[in-house]
C-alpha cells in the first residue's frame, strides 16, 4: 500500500469518529455560548470555547474538509479575540457565533453524507464571515499591542526554552491552518523571540501557487509549559509539516546574543541568496522527533467513558433478546421434564439472564437532560425572533431512557416547543393586557411513571381556543358542521392530519404538517401524546413513551389459543377466577364492580373476535394508564414473562391497542398490548369505534 | 510615476489566487517602482503575507523597487506577528 493509499484508508476509517467528535464539540460550543450569556467574562468557558473550535478546525483540516476548516477558522479568530479580551461577548456576537455553530454543523453533516454542502450554505457562510470580520476588524488595533513580542516577562523558575523550526507543509493554508494562528497561540503560552520567517522555499512569483504554503518559521520559545503541551500545539500541522523542537540548555540564554549559526539560512528580507536553500529536507526529517502518538493528553478531570459504536451495542442487545427467548424455552422444557434439579438450574440461568438484561439495557440509557438543554437554544432564538420574553424551566433532566428513544423524540419535541413559543405564549404586551407577568414560562419536564417516561411541555400562554379549533374542524370537514364534540375531543382534533389554526403562517410552525406528524412519530415509538389546555391559562402537552424499545417485563395472559402480554408495570391487580361477564356489548365492552366502584372492562375475545368457546370462569387484569383504571377480561393468567419486543408484522399494523409482538419460549407468538390505546377502546363511548376496523384474530402469528 | 496598485481589503487564502493572477497581469515594467497601496487591507493571513513576500522577492530579483504605501494597522500587525516586518521597508533594501 502506498503512503497515499494508507492515508486514504485511514481517513475513511477515522472519519466517522471525527464526525461524532465534531458533533460533540459543536454541542459543547453551543452550551458554552449559552452559559457565557450569563457569565460573559468567564475565562475558563472562553478557553473551552476556543479549544472546541480549534479542535474542529484542526481535525477538519486533517481530514481534508477544507470548507469546515476554512469557515471554522474565522470563528476561531473571533473566539481568540474574545479570549484575549480584545473583543467582548455581546448578545449580538453570541447570536452570530451560534449561527456559525449551526453552519459548521451543516458542513459536518454534509461531510457525513459525503456530499458537498449546497449553494445556500455557501452564501450563508459568506454572510456569517462578513459578520465575524465586522466584529474582529476594529479590535485589530488593540490586538497589535498585545501580540507584539514581549521579552520582559518576569523570570520564572520553571521557565524553559526551545528553539523551534517549522517547515510548513505545502497544503497548510488549504487545510485551513494559519501559521499566524499558531504563533498567536504560542504567544499566549509563553515568550516568542528571534522570530524569523524564511521564504527560501518560495518559487518564482510567476510560478508560485499562491494557495500553497512555502513558509518556514524559526524562533526561540520560552515558557513554563510542559514539553508535551508544546508538542500538542503542533499536532494540527504535524502531519504535513516538519517540526523541529530543540530544548535550549538554559532559559537565561534567551534574549542574549545567540549564535547566529542557529538562525535560519535565509530571512524574509529581500536579500535572499540562492545559497539559502541549503538545508535539505531529508536531513531535517532525521532530526524530527517522532510524531506524538495521539493528540493532546486528555485532562485528568475528564469523565472516564468508553466510546462504543452503537451497532455493537445493538448487536449485543439483539443477541440478548434471543437469549431471553431461548432461556424461556429451556425452562419450559425443564418444567415439562419435571426434574427438580434441572428446573432449579434453569431458574438460576433465568435470573442471571434477567440481570444481564437489565445491565445491558442500562448501557443504552441516557439522561434526557441533554436533549432538553438543546431546547435552550431553540427557546432563546425563537423567542427573540418573535419578540417574546420566555423563561425556560427544565425539570427531571436526569430521567433516563433508551438512547434510540431519545434520538427519535427530539424532533417531535422540537416541533411542540416551537408551537408553544409561536402559538401558545403571547407577546409581553398581550400578557400584560391579560394580567400576567410579561415573561412567559415554558417548562420541559420528564419523569418515570408505570414503566414509561412522561415528558411534558407546559406553557402559561393563551391556551387553545376551542371555538376556533372547532370552527376550523368544521371548515376542514374533520367534524361534521354543527356537531359539538366534547372538550377533550376538540383538543384531540389538533392532532388530526392537515390541521392548523395559525392565523398567519410563520416560518416556525403553522404549515399544517405539524401536530399530526408529531403524533405519528410518537406513536411509532409506541408512545402517545395528549393535550390539556385551559383557555387563557396555558397548555400542557404530555408525551408518554416506553422506557425501552427492546425488552420489557410482561404479564402473559391467554384467551382461547391466543396469548397476549401486558407491560407488567401497567398491571395493578388481577381478579382471578370469577364467573365470566355476561353483559358485554358486541365490541366487548362491559363493566364490573370492584370494591364498590364501577370498573370498565374490555373483553378480548369479543374485541378481537377470537374464535373459541367462552369458558365458564375467567379473570380480569386491572390496568392503569394515564390515571385511568380499567379491566381486561381474559381466560387464563400465565404469569410474569420477560418479553423481547418485536415489531408487529405488516398485517397487524392496523390492530388497535397493540404495540408489538413477542416470541414465547415454545415458539408461540404473543401480542403485546399498548395499555394506553387499549384504555381508549375500553372507556370510550361505543359509537366512536363503530366504523374502525378491528381485524378478526384467530391465531397469534405475526407475518 | 504610475498610480499605486491598490491591494484589496481581504488579503487571505480566499483571495490570493485572484490577486496573484491580476498582479502577474498588471505588474508594471521593471524600470518603474512598484507601489502597493496597502491602506485598505483589513484582513490578512499568512497566505496573504506570503504573496507579498513572493512579490517583493520577485521585484528584488529584477532590481525593481517595491513599496507598500500607507500600510494598514492590520497589515503591520500581521507582518510583525509573522516576523516579516522587513517587508514594510523593502524599498530601502532594494535601493541599497
Amino acid at each position: 500500500m502506498s503512503p497515499q493509499e494508507q492515508d486514504t484508508s485511514f481517513i475513511a476509517e477515522a472519519l466517522p469518529a471525527f464526525i461524532s467528535e465534531a458533533h460533540e464539540h459543536l454541542a459543547a460550543l453551543e452550551q458554552l455560548l449559552l452559559e457565557l450569556e450569563g457569565d460573559s467574562g468567564n475565562r475558563q468557558l472562553l478557553d473551552a470555547l476556543f479549544r472546541s473550535a480549534h479542535t474542529i478546525k484542526g481535525s477538519a483540516g486533517l481530514f481534508g474538509l477544507v470548507e469546515v476548516a476554512a469557515f471554522t477558522h474565522h470563528v476561531e479568530t473571533l473566539l481568540d479575540q474574545l479570549r484575549d479580551g480584545t473583543a467582548a461577548l455581546t448578545p449580538e456576537i453570541s447570536t452570530l457565533l451560534l449561527r456559525c455553530n449551526d453552519e459548521i454543523r451543516v458542513l459536518i453533516c454534509a461531510a457525513e453524507r459525503q456530499a458537498p454542502a449546497d449553494a445556500a450554505s455557501a452564501s450563508r457562510r459568506e454572510a456569517l464571515v462578513q459578520g465575524l470580520r465586522a466584529i474582529s476588524t476594529p479590535s485589530m488595533q488593540h490586538a497589535q499591542a498585545a501580540t507584539a513580542p514581549s521579552s520582559e516577562s518576569a523570570p520564572n523558575a520553571g521557565l524553559r526554552s526551545w528553539r523551534i523550526r517549522v517547515d510548513f507543509g505545502i497544503e497548510t493554508f488549504r487545510d485551513g491552518m494559519d501559521p499566524l494562528a499558531l504563533l498567536s497561540y504560542l504567544r499566549g503560552l509563553g515568550d516568542l523571540n528571534e522570530l524569523q520567517c524564511a521564504s527560501a522555499r518560495l518559487p518564482e512569483f510567476q510560478a508560485m501557487d499562491p494557495e500553497a504554503c512555502y513558509l518556514t518559521l524559526s524562533f526561540v520559545f520560552s515558557s513554563a509549559v510542559e514539553h508535551s503541551t508544546l508538542e500538542a500545539a503542533f499536532d494540527f500541522i504535524r502531519a504535513e509539516s516538519q517540526v523541529l523542537i530543540e530544548a535550549q540548555p538554559d532559559a537565561s540564554l534567551q534574549g542574549t546574543s545567540l549564535d547566529r549559526a542557529h538562525s535560519l539560512d535565509s530571512t524574509a528580507s529581500l536579500s535572499s541568496s540562492p545559497a539559502a536553500t541549503s538545508t535539505s529536507a531529508s536531513a531535517r526529517t532525521d532530526e524530527t522527533p517522532p510524531p506524538s502518538p495521539s493528540s493532546a493528553p486528555a485532562a485528568s478531570d475528564e469523565p472516564r467513558f468508553i466510546r462504543v459504536p452503537a451497532d455493537r451495542l445493538d448487536l449485543v442487545i439483539n443477541l440478548l433478546g434471543e437469549l431471553v427467548i431461548a432461556s424461556a424455552g429451556a425452562s419450559l422444557l425443564a418444567k415439562q421434564s419435571r426434574q427438580g434439579a434441572l428446573m432449579a438450574a434453569n431458574e438460576q440461568i433465568g435470573q442471571l439472564v434477567e440481570e444481564v438484561r437489565n445491565g445491558t439495557l442500562q448501557l443504552r440509557m441516557v439522561q434526557i437532560g441533554e436533549t432538553f438543554s438543546r431546547f435552550r437554544r431553540v427557546v432563546r432564538d425563537t423567542a427573540a425572533e418573535l419578540n417574546k420574553d420566555v423563561a425556560l424551566q427544565i425539570m427531571g433532566g436526569d430521567t433516563e431512557l433508551d438512547k434510540s428513544v431519545v434520538e427519535r423524540i427530539a424532533d417531535p419535541m422540537m416541533h411542540l416547543v416551537r408551537n408553544a413559543l409561536d402559538h401558545g405564549l403571547e407577546s409581553p404586551e398581550e400578557r400584560i393586557a391579560a394580567g400576567k407577568s410579561p415573561q412567559g414560562r415554558l417548562t420541559l419536564s420528564a419523569r418515570h411513571e408505570a414503566g414509561s417516561i412522561l415528558i411534558q411541555i407546559e406553557d402559561d400562554g393563551r391556551g387553545v381556543r376551542r371555538q376556533k379549533v372547532l370552527q376550523r374542524a368544521w371548515e376542514r370537514g374533520l367534524v361534521e358542521a354543527g356537531v359539538q364534540p366534547s372538550d377533550a375531543d376538540i383538543l384531540r382534533l389538533i392532532f388530526a392530519p392537515g390541521f392548523s389554526t395559525a392565523e398567519k403562517v410563520t416560518n416556525l410552525s403553522g404549515r399544517g404538517v405539524g401536530m399530526d406528524v408529531v403524533r405519528s412519530n410518537i406513536e411509532q415509538l409506541r408512545g402517545n401524546v395528549a393535550i390539556d389546555s385551559v383557555e387563557g391559562q396555558g397548555t400542557r402537552i404530555t408525551i408518554r413513551l416506553p422506557l425501552t424499545l427492546a425488552i420489557i417485563d410482561g404479564f402473559l395472559v391467554g384467551v382461547g389459543q391466543s396469548k397476549f402480554i401486558f407491560p407488567l408495570d401497567a398491571v395493578v391487580e388481577v381478579i382471578e377466577n370469577r364467573p365470566a361477564l355476561a353483559a358485554m356489548d358486541e365490541r366487548g365492552r362491559g363493566t364490573v364492580e370492584l370494591r364498590s366502584q364501577v370498573l370498565p372492562v374490555v373483553g378480548l375475545r369479543e374485541l378481537y373476535a377470537i374464535d373459541s368457546a367462552t369458558p365458564e370462569r375467567s379473570s380480569v387484569v386491572v390496568l392503569q394508564s394515564s390515571g385511568q383504571r380499567y379491566g381486561v377480561q381474559v381466560d387464563q393468567l400465565l404469569g410474569q414473562h420477560q418479553t423481547v419486543i418485536k415489531p408487529l408484522g405488516r398485517m397487524f399494523r392496523s390492530l388497535r391497542g397493540m404495540s408489538g409482538s413477542s416470541i414465547l419460549g415454545n415458539g408461540e407468538v404473543a401480542l403485546i398490548f399498548d395499555v394506553h390505546s387499549l384504555s381508549q377502546l375500553a372507556t370510550d363511548p361505543p359509537h366512536r369505534h363503530a366504523n374502525r376496523h378491528t381485524a378478526p384474530l384467530r391465531e397469534g402469528h405475526t407475518s | 510615476m504610475n498610480a499605486p496598485y491598490a491591494l484589496p481589503a481581504e488579503l487571505t487564502i480566499y483571495t490570493v489566487g485572484d490577486l496573484h493572477a491580476s498582479l502577474i497581469r498588471d505588474l508594471p515594467a521593471a524600470e518603474s517602482a512598484l507601489l502597493l497601496d496597502a491602506s485598505q487591507v483589513t484582513d490578512i493571513d499568512s497566505a496573504g503575507l506570503q504573496l507579498l513576500l513572493a512579490l517583493a522577492q520577485a521585484c528584488d530579483h529584477r532590481g525593481q523597487a517595491i513599496e507598500l504605501v500607507a500600510p494598514s494597522s492590520a497589515l503591520i500587525q500581521a507582518s510583525t506577528a509573522l516576523g516579516v516586518q522587513d517587508l514594510l521597508t523593502t524599498q530601502q533594501g532594494a535601493a541599497s
